[in-house]
């Protein structure tokens, strides 16, 4: 049977699986604190301390219960690359990580579909800019815009927050990087050109209206030409990672407490 | 204030040595390790007695120790012994660490016959 844990580390367990490290592990290391806590009490009770006495020194010698669960948090989140990288990987990464994404969507569905496709002799005739958008440019469309700003981004926030449970690491992390995501989705932007951005080609024409652009930059319309559906799209993309974020760490945090409940529960 | 007595930066990687080491002669627990580097380094190495934990997770993690509950003076202990990697890792690390002290040895040593004779150039 196991004994008591001594007082002073109480909460050890709890602590330390509310801070996000996996239920076995975060007994086993209250376990072995406990014990060591009990066998420098032990050896001060032979130099005649009494058993309060005692205890808070073996406390004192081991550590506060804050120290100890910052460090074992800090030990379990090194074992971990971006544990030991944060900044990296949870703000300088996201970038790159959100343009790696959209490349291998590209180069996927062009390994997987386009050339398929066609090495069966099943491509299209060239594409021609009527300036009418038909129901199946207008489905490609949304499709795309869906997948590049919406899927792509969503997943790898999603990626981000997964890596930051299993590390352990803090939710002011994932929030960083929701806000780098939310930033860089926001600066890009594709889909057929809206009448009130006017966009130009090169040679000063008006862009057909069924060419699919995409565009890298910062868009912001006059309040008056910009449409209700632009600032929808917008606030969309800015506050999607931010609810994928929102999400894994609730999620997170129904998992902590229900982990902690078993912690207590001495199960 | 109180000056935070810490090991300097240099004794980087050396806890895992020691650790490793002790863990070569036998299986110890946690606090038999902690007694363990206190008695062998004559009370010079100053561990943080609630750090050692952390570090033994850690190599464990790496496969460079293996653990196992058992009964030990009438109570259930994790004690830690060191795997076959872990050896590995131990032999390669003591021949650096004796590399390197040897290296500085002979540098701190010639700097001080070399001294006098750069003052007198």
């Amino acid at each position: 049977m196991n004994a008591p844990t001594p007082a002073p580390l109480d909460h050890l367990a709890a602590d330390l699986v509310r801070r996000g490290l996996p239920v076995e592990y975060a007994q086993r290391a209250a376990a072995e604190l406990a014990d060591h806590h009990r066998d420098l009490v032990a050896e001060l009770r032979a130099t005649g301390l009494d058993e309060a006495a005692a205890s808070a020194e073996a406390s004192r010698r081991l550590g506060d219960s804050h120290s100890l669960v910052k460090k074992t948090v800090r030990a379990y989140q090194r074992r971990y690359w971006c544990g030991r990288w944060r900044w990296t990987m949870f703000v300088f990464a996201p970038i790159p990580l959100l343009f790696v994404a959209w490349l291998g969507t590209i180069a996927l569905f062009a390994l997987f579909i386009v050339w398929p496709l066609d090495a069966l002799g099943f491509s299209g005739p060239v594409e021609t800019f009527d300036g009418i958008i038909s129901t199946k440019e207008w489905a490609f469309a949304c499709l795309v815009q869906a997948w590049f700003l919406f899927v792509v981004p969503a997943a790898t926030m999603f990626g981000l927050a997964r890596f930051a449970r299993w590390a352990a690491i803090d939710w002011r992390w994932v929030a960083a990087s929701a806000c780098v995501l939310a930033l860089s989705v926001c600066v890009a932007s594709c889909g057929f050109p809206a009448a009130e951005l006017h966009h130009r080609m090169t040679d000063g024409s008006p862009v057909p209206a069924d060419r699919f652009v995409m565009t890298v930059g910062l868009v912001i319309p006059s309040p008056s030409a910009a449409s209700r559906a632009w600032y929808r799209d917008q606030f969309g993309r800015i506050l999607l990672p931010f609810a994928v974020a929102a999400v894994v760490l609730i999620r997170n945090r129904q998992l902590a407490l229900r982990s902690e409940q078993l912690v207590l529960n001495g199960c | 204030m109180t000056k935070r007595t810490t090991n300097p930066d240099f004794l980087n990687g050396v806890p895992e040595l020691v650790v490793l080491d002790l863990l070569s002669r036998r299986p110890m627990y946690g606090y038999e390790l902690v007694q363990a580097i206190q008695d062998e380094s004559g009370g010079g190495l100053a561990f943080g007695e609630g750090c050692i934990y952390p570090l033994l997770h850690k190599l464990e993690a790496r496969g460079d120790l293996a653990s196992r509950r058992m009964e030990v003076g009438g109570r259930s202990r994790v004690v830690y012994r060191v795997t076959p990697k872990g050896a590995k890792q131990f032999a390669q690390s003591a021949a650096q660490w004796s590399a390197v002290v040897a290296a500085i040895g002979q540098i701190l040593q010639g700097g001080k016959h070399e001294r006098p004779h750069a003052r007198s150039a």
